[in-house]
């Protein structure tokens, strides 16, 4: 019987080649699209997860709101481990992390490292670990030691044999090796390359509750609920936050929650850092939970098309099969057997489409990791539960979209198969109806969204940055300069280079320097403003673009007292004449703003531009030298530059970056994110429109007689067609009713999440509903065509 | 026969050729699959005229519905000619057939085809619609022929909700909504009890007589005998063409 089962099956598949082609096609790019997609969101679920208590981590944070200052980050105090630690019995462990920079160097092996961070001796203890040499418990216990990972081991000495040999940190501190570990795995919020004690962190005995900037993260005993905990950890910021304020800022606590304001910690599951997290002050460039909900929905809409399509397919072509019900069932054949002889052949088709997706799967994933950012595995081996999954996936599919036609083509009565009169009823036309509505609602939501991204992304693009990124060169570790005045003036009699520029950060790498202004001694009011300190040609540099004022020049004396400030920061104080306005840094020192600047994007647009301050040279330590060349001459002028620098260091490594490419990399994820979107939903339009084939082949293969009647009393070929487009027409106009309004409430929630966003035109909406009906009608008069220029003696031959 | 035919149409060419309506000659039908080749028609050389009303007659399989496919305009000989209203039809395109075919030619089927979707007054209208009628036109005319079909109380209702005689009944009335010259009928009493077939048989004489040419394929010697004229077709060749007096006298009995 099975072996009857097969047989038939194959001939079938054999015999409509066409529909065999669209139906496991559709349902391969389907599955396909599925599994791709699951292997991204499990990934993304699974960060942090390997931490082996990573159930009771959680990171802390303050939520503040001073005056107009509104901050939320992942940053706390010193005090505040050790303080936890004697007061909170629930608390197990904690510990503390700073991030750092340097120069690392082993003998002539010299770099930049700059994922280098102190943590506390029970970093391990909450961090899991896989160590190759030394003791997890004594790793971190005394001064200059140091825990690197196997990839700068190799990167230093060669070799794994590390311990007991030393690093030297920035030139004049010699660290002991004390134990080499495994790499951080890459599904983990917080990638590290070297650690060292905390206590060796020059500020580590600080314990003013104001200087935050710290990250904590604690364990939890078994058992303590995050709520009661968060609702614990506020008692910190009675007993002393507001010490704190009353004695460095002369601010009642009380009196500032009165007007208003607030000052809150909070924790955070470490698991859910990666996705829900979006602090500027991350660790690491964390995912977002919106993408993996939008991702997921795109998977399901698109097995639930396949399915749709294989329902479709499969019930269109039982008129071609009806004959061969009735002689079955005649012959004796039960219901039964019948449902199972199609079930068989649609789960057969489902596997066959399987085989095919998990080809496609191997071919595609490369592509599809380069499109997200991030290496994405099929390893079947080492993860069989993923293979079965699929395939459990895939024999559903075949078992869920088989019912309906297996259900459906066994009821057929043979009596009436067998004079050829098909059963058809309203019934099959209410769902057919619903079917391509439904189908066409996801196509259109799907376009409506596709174009939104894509004019986020040429938003993104077109978008103004403030300032020129093209064709400027920036140099690390400019501070290592012997005499940079000279070493600008030496590069600068060189043709190609135009100008350059000593600074402590550029756009893309402003650090959020919590500084806070003041205006003038009028204002009790602090303003958080990001800070940067230049020298005289960094807006020739970098082309910043002067709103009005000047910038700072090197023959006026006085500009060590002056300021530039952004638009945001403007609006910020408040000012209305910015210029010759005195802000206070700190208490003591007042700064005269000269000039205002245009705002900077050096931040992905996801994140409003934040005030800037714009210090005079060497107020800041000053540590990037970006350099504005001709275009065209890029390596003959690294060339020039590396030669000049090696006059003016001495084992400094030359590391350098274009500023272009800093500024790529920070919309890389958005783009990468859109890509990958905008990739799945045009697939899963194909496989809709797949789908659209296969329905008006259906529906022309039950209206066949009806266009032979037609034509036969004189309808015309375009008559016809025109008809069969009419009713689809009806629908598409039901399902741009449908999806809409939901398209539009989610894209705008989409959009939500960037501070510079693009509008939601109507015009994405006239142009998705334009796109799909056009789409439809040429898919139907494809199929139409055929048979509306068939001879009506064809269609009408069952008599 | 040929050579009758052909001085025929030469003597009396002039009075002929208002008098004929169909001359078909040498007409062959081949249907083609993959592999194998049936001959439906063999060389069938006919002349219908003007106002008459024949009937074809023949076995299962002989090849009568296709000649009057083809007759009807609904299908392209493999080989010979065809001339209608005094037009060579023969090579004429899908679309030049539809053209010909709109208002000219009423058809009957053994199983109605009626749209099932449509209601009784839509199935009678459609040929109207395609003829470019206004709906006002198209209303006078379709409660007219219903009327004469004694079907205009069951204008609203679908076709399955008739009976057989009442679906044929409304089958007949789209086919002469129209006032076509020729009205091609395939077994129009197949589906039938006697009565009813009779009612319709009834129905079609009556149509002759005022003027239209009927051409009816049928199993049944009693349906013939309201015919002008027999054709008997046997494995696709024309065997015998008789008056029907001629047919009453000779047994038939083999044929059937």
């Amino acid at each position: 019987m099975i072996w009857n089962n097969i047989k038939i099956a194959f001939r079938n598949l054999w015999r409509d080649k066409i529909f065999s082609l669209i139906n496991i096609s559709g349902l391969a790019i389907g599955l396909a699209c599925c599994i791709i997609i699951f292997l991204f969101v499990s990934n993304e679920l699974s960060y942090d997860k390997y931490h082996k208590d990573y159930q009771q981590i959680y990171r802390l944070g303050i939520e503040a709101k001073l005056g107009d200052m509104e901050m939320k980050g992942p940053f706390t105090s010193n005090p505040m481990a050790p303080t936890l630690l004697s007061e909170f019995p629930e608390v197990e462990e904690a510990v503390r992390i700073n991030r750092s920079s340097s120069i690392i160097q082993n003998e002539d092996k010299i770099f930049s490292e700059n994922r280098i961070f102190w943590v506390d001796s029970t970093f391990f203890k909450l961090f899991s670990a896989n160590f190759i040499s030394g003791n997890p418990a004594q790793a971190l216990n005394e001064s200059k030691q140091m825990v690197i990972t196997k990839s700068m081991a190799l990167k230093f000495f060669g070799n794994i044999e590390a311990i007991g040999k030393s690093l030297k940190v920035n030139q004049n501190h010699d660290y002991t090796i004390s134990a080499v570990i495994e790499d951080c795995p890459p599904n983990t919020h917080f990638q590290f390359d070297f650690l060292i004690p905390y206590f060796d962190y020059p500020q580590s005995r600080d314990n003013f509750w104001l200087n935050d900037g710290k990250y904590t993260y604690v364990k939890l005993k078994k058992g303590t609920k995050q709520s009661d905990f968060d609702k614990k950890l506020n008692t910190l910021v009675t007993n002393y936050v507001a010490p704190a304020l009353k004695s460095a800022l002369n601010i009642n606590y009380e009196d500032m929650v009165k007007a208003g304001n607030y000052y809150r910690f909070y924790s955070r599951p470490m698991s859910d850092i990666h996705l829900h997290s979006h602090s500027t002050f991350e660790l690491g460039n964390n995912g977002d939970i919106l993408n993996v909900t939008l991702f997921t929905i795109i998977a399901i809409l698109i097995l639930v098309i396949a399915c749709i399509n294989f329902t479709n397919l499969s019930t269109a072509r039982s008129s071609k099969r009806a004959k061969e019900i009735g002689v079955r069932k005649s012959l004796g054949s039960s219901k039964t057997r019948l449902i199972f002889q199609f079930l068989f052949e649609s789960i057969l088709l489902s596997l066959i489409a399987f085989t095919i997706a998990m080809i496609i799967v191997e071919f595609v994933l490369p592509i599809t990791s380069v499109l997200i950012g991030k290496e994405l595995s099929s390893n079947y081996i080492n993860n069989p539960h993923l293979f079965f999954i699929f395939l459990g996936i895939s024999i559903a599919t075949g078992l869920l979209s088989g019912t309906y036609a297996a259900f459906f083509l066994s009821s057929f009565k043979p009596v009436k198969v067998l004079k050829g009169e098909l059963s058809k009823g309203k019934n099959n036309l209410l769902l057919r109806k619903s079917l391509v509505i439904f189908q066409f609602s996801i196509s259109i939501f799907l376009f409506i969204a596709t174009f939104t991204v894509y004019k986020q992304m040429q938003f993104i693009q077109d978008k103004k940055l403030g300032f020129e990124k093209e064709n400027v060169l920036v140099l690390k570790n400019a501070d290592k300069i012997s005499n940079i005045k000279s070493f600008k003036e030496r590069i600068q009699s060189y043709p190609g280079i135009i100008s350059s520029t000593f600074a402590s950060a550029i756009p893309g790498e402003f650090l959020n320097g919590n500084i806070i202004g003041r205006k003038a001694d009028l204002d009790p009011n602090q303003y958080s403003f990001r800070r940067i300190s230049a020298d005289e040609d960094y807006q020739k540099t970098l082309h910043l673009e002067l709103v009005e004022g000047r910038f700072f020049n090197e023959v006026i004396a006085s500009d060590s007292s002056k300021v530039l400030i952004n638009e945001a920061g403007v609006k910020e104080l408040g000012l209305t004449n910015p210029i010759e306005e005195v802000i206070a840094r700190g208490v003591t020192r007042p700064l005269t703003i000269i000039g205002v600047v245009k705002d900077i994007h050096g931040d992905t647009f996801r994140n409003k531009i934040l005030p800037l301050i714009i210090l005079p040279k060497d107020s800041e330590y000053q540590t990037r030298l970006a350099i504005r060349y001709h275009a065209g001459n890029k390596n003959a002028i690294l060339g020039i530059i590396k030669k000049e620098w090696n006059n003016y260091t001495t084992n400094i490594p030359f590391e350098y970056y274009h500023l272009n490419n800093l500024i790529h990399d920070l919309h890389k994820k958005e783009y990468a994110t859109m890509r990958t979107f905008s990739a799945f939903a045009c697939l899963s339009i194909l496989i809709a429109i797949l789908g659209l084939l296969g329905l008006s082949s259906y529906t022309t293969e039950q209206r066949i007689k009806e266009i032979g009647i037609r034509k036969t009393l004189g309808s015309s070929v375009e008559d016809i067609i025109k008809m069969m487009n009419k009713d689809f027409l009806q629908w598409i106009l039901i399902s741009i009713l449908i999806s809409s309004p939901l398209a539009y409430f989610f894209m705008s929630k989409w959009l939500e999440n960037f501070a510079y966003r693009a509008n939601l035109d109507i015009w994405i909406f006239i142009a998705s509903g334009l796109l799909s009906i056009l789409i439809a009608i040429t898919t139907i008069s494809i199929q139409t065509w055929k048979a509306a220029n068939q001879n009506p003696v064809e269609s009408l031959r069952y008599e | 026969m040929q050579f009758y035919l052909a001085r025929q149409l030469a003597l009396e060419k002039q009075t002929y050729k208002l008098k004929i309506m169909i001359i078909t000659k040498d007409l062959c039908k081949v249907f083609r699959t993959e592999e194998v080749e049936t001959s439906a028609l063999h060389d069938v050389n006919l002349h219908i005229q003007r106002g008459e009303f024949a009937a074809i007659m023949g076995p299962s399989g002989c090849g009568k519905s296709t000649l009057l496919n083809i007759i009807g305009l609904l299908d392209n000989p493999s080989n010979g000619s065809y001339i209608f209203n005094n037009t060579d039809v023969t090579k004429k395109s899908e679309k030049q057939r539809t053209h010909f075919r709109k208002g000219n030619i009423g058809f009957i089927f053994q199983s109605f085809n009626l749209i099932d979707e449509l209601t009784v007054f839509e199935n009678v209208e459609l040929p109207l619609i395609y003829m470019g009628l206004t709906a006002s036109k198209r209303k006078a005319k379709v409660n007219e022929v219903l009327d004469r079909m004694n079907i205009s109380h069951r204008a609203k209702h679908y076709p399955q909700q008739l009976s057989g005689g009442q679906q044929q009944r409304v089958a007949i009335a789209r086919a002469v909504v129209t006032d076509p010259n020729l009205i091609l009928a395939d077994e129009p009493t197949g589906n039938l009890d006697s009565s009813n077939g009779t009612e319709v048989m009834e129905l079609l004489k009556e149509l002759n007589h005022s003027g239209t040419t009927v051409v009816m394929v049928t199993h049944s010697v009693r349906d013939s005998e309201y015919a002008d004229r027999v054709i008997h077709l046997f494995d696709g060749k024309v065997v015998s063409e008789n008056k029907h007096k001629q047919i009453k006298r000779e047994p038939i009995k083999e044929e059937l």
